[in-house]
């Protein structure tokens, strides 16, 4: 199996996939690509368009919590991995190169020699991405070739890290459908093994990720506008310590008093700083109505946002830094 | 002894913080989704913060109004104007090190509103191509993105656009040994945002006119060129870096609260 970690807006990822239809029809028997778009702004359109666009014919996935990037330590994209029929993660491959296609196939073909049997590829599918807790989810999939009564587990990792199996079996077409109940908030995984036979190679298909979800994460909304306070506001007061307290005050008398304040920390006089600070602000309405319409737009837009820029800072995309 | 040397001191503290805070997602668990009020590439393996032109771009690709990363570009706007680009931002404290090479410098005032044309046709761009195309040529993303990814990540062979990153810093850097504060002036899209609100942001600076001498040495002094006493503190180059109130020999200027 080939894992390709990727955005549709990375070029270097784009690049790749020529050579990625070139091995599938090489190794079609022997080889399943999956592709997981780790950039959360990837929308399901968007994918879809790009599969229709690229001519993608494999399974498109999407990371929307970065989980998968994080099992895999992806960083940069594209990231690709090489995983041997029993699960064995032979290979692993940062960035586009122009004989990209020859890497791969040196890395895919002494798996494939190693072959014995039918080779099998099992899917499976959601039929939801995210749901509410307590939520029935179907869960589904084929093995092909087709097989009919053939057991299929299916490995469920809850977002605490423990596990659990589903048994299921396959109809007269080879596909095969269950329904889980996922009971907690947080990533829950879902990967279809095929054990194999006397007559076919074992499989695993791609893993499947369910969101079920969580409330709006208040502690970091605090966290992050703390953040911000912290930055805006901390070298606001560290320069205004400096600032004349009274915007409509009284002249100050010439001469300029020499040697009057030579720290930073000293007021100037008249009334407390804090008072005056306070007074001149509320006389000046603008930028304090100004800062009132932002705060709301930042509220407004913190929950569908926040995850997607910090996904910029997360993934190194190389397009980026000029790779492409 | 005049406060201007402890203002100074004060800004050189902030512009190292803000070098050090920035790069603190060298520990990725605090890779954060906060924009910073600075150029700063987002792409940097090191970077905690995301860069407010990137990602202005991204939503621009994407034909979204980006309420969070604007709302809080506006709030920093709306509290401290430019004040962030002449104390806290790394790619300018950057030139201020290298412009210190060269003593003399020239002091051009034409074209000041380029920075604004780059702006707009980086977001068109953007727009148009759906992709963030400013960032490929970007100065600040060569130093803080290009760079740093060449170090850890050691690419064979390195990248063209590594090359063309290499030669837009190149540029800048060439360009602050002539013009100081060069790509502050005349092109960071940043800068145009946040001088933007330079007449409206809550801290402001005032010239007290019957203390003005005329003398000009707050002019002199301004890395910026502004060239007019009437411009400080309110003309979108300021970036309230403080050396005309450290020139001022009679206090006539200082920061204050509210609209300038």
């Amino acid at each position: 199996m080939l894992l390709d970690f990727f955005a549709t807006t990375c070029g270097p990822c784009t690049a790749c996939i020529p050579a990625f239809k070139e091995l599938l029809s090489e190794f079609s028997d022997d080889l399943v690509i999956v592709s997981i778009s780790v950039w959360p702004s990837d929308t399901l359109e968007m994918l879809k368009e790009f599969r229709t666009d690229e001519g993608v014919t494999w399974r498109i996935l999407r990371d929307t919590t970065g989980a998968a990037a994080s099992l895999y330590g992806v960083g940069p994209i594209p990231h690709l991995f090489i995983v041997s029929r029993t699960g064995v993660l032979s290979f692993s491959r940062l960035g586009y190169s122009e004989n990209i296609k020859t890497i791969l196939r040196n890395a895919i073909l002494p798996l494939v020699q190693q072959s014995v049997g039918t080779s099998t590829q099992l899917t499976l599918a959601l039929s939801v991405s995210t749901v509410d807790v307590g939520t029935v989810v179907g869960v589904s999939g084929s093995l092909t070739p087709a097989a009919a009564g053939v057991g299929i587990l299916i490995r469920v990792t809850k977002p605490d890290g423990s596990t659990t199996t589903l048994t299921t079996s396959t109809s007269a077409g080879g596909t095969y459908s269950t329904t889980h109940t996922p009971d907690g908030e947080g990533i829950w995984r879902y990967k279809a093994v095929f054990a194999g036979d006397a007559l076919h190679m074992p499989s695993e298909s791609a893993e499947a990720t369910l969101t079920a979800k969580a409330p709006f994460p208040w502690v970091l909304a605090g966290g992050a506008a703390l953040v911000v306070v912290l930055i805006a506001g901390g070298t606001w007061l560290l320069i205004s310590r400096r600032a004349e307290a009274g915007v409509e005050g009284p002249p100050p008398p010439p001469p300029p008093p020499p040697d009057a304040s030579d720290s930073l920390a000293v007021p100037p006089a008249g009334p407390p700083p804090p008072r005056r600070l306070t007074s001149a602000v509320l006389r000046n309405p603008v930028p304090l109505a100004l800062s009132g319409v932002f705060l709301l737009a930042v509220a407004l837009g913190f929950e569908s946002e926040y995850g997607i820029i910090q996904a910029f800072v997360r993934f190194l995309c190389l397009s980026c830094v000029g790779i492409g | 002894m005049r406060p201007s040397v402890k203002l100074s001191d004060t800004r050189r503290v902030t512009q190292a913080l803000g070098f050090v805070l920035l790069n603190l997602g060298i520990n990725t668990a605090l890779k954060t989704g906060i924009v910073c009020p600075a150029l700063y590439c987002y792409a940097c393996p090191l970077s905690m913060f995301a860069c407010p032109f990137g990602t202005l771009q991204h939503f621009a690709a994407l034909a979204t109004v980006p309420l969070l990363a604007g709302g809080t570009i506006g709030l920093f706007s709306a509290l401290l104007g430019r004040a962030y680009c002449g104390w806290f931002c790394p790619f300018g404290t950057i030139q201020d090190v290298v412009g210190m090479i060269t003593k003399r410098k020239l002091n051009p005032r034409a074209f000041p509103w380029s920075k604004f044309v780059v702006l707009l046709v980086a977001l068109v761009a953007a727009y148009v191509t759906t992709e963030t195309v400013f960032c490929r040529y970007c100065p600040s993303g060569s130093l803080f993105g290009a760079l740093p990814y060449v170090i850890m990540y050691n690419p064979d062979p390195i990248p063209l656009g590594v090359w063309i990153h290499a030669g837009t810093l190149l540029l800048v850097a060439a360009g602050v040994l002539v013009v100081e504060r060069v790509w502050c002036r005349y092109l960071c899209p940043v800068g145009a945002i946040f001088g933007t609100f330079n007449r409206l942001s809550a801290l402001s600076m005032k010239v007290d006119t019957t203390l003005c001498a005329n003398c000009k040495l707050c002019l002199k002094s301004c890395p910026m060129g502004i060239d007019s006493v009437e411009s400080i503190g309110v003309s979108t180059d300021c970036t309230r870096c403080g050396k005309c109130i450290e020139a001022c020999n009679r206090d006539a200027i200082k920061y204050a609260l509210g609209l300038s």
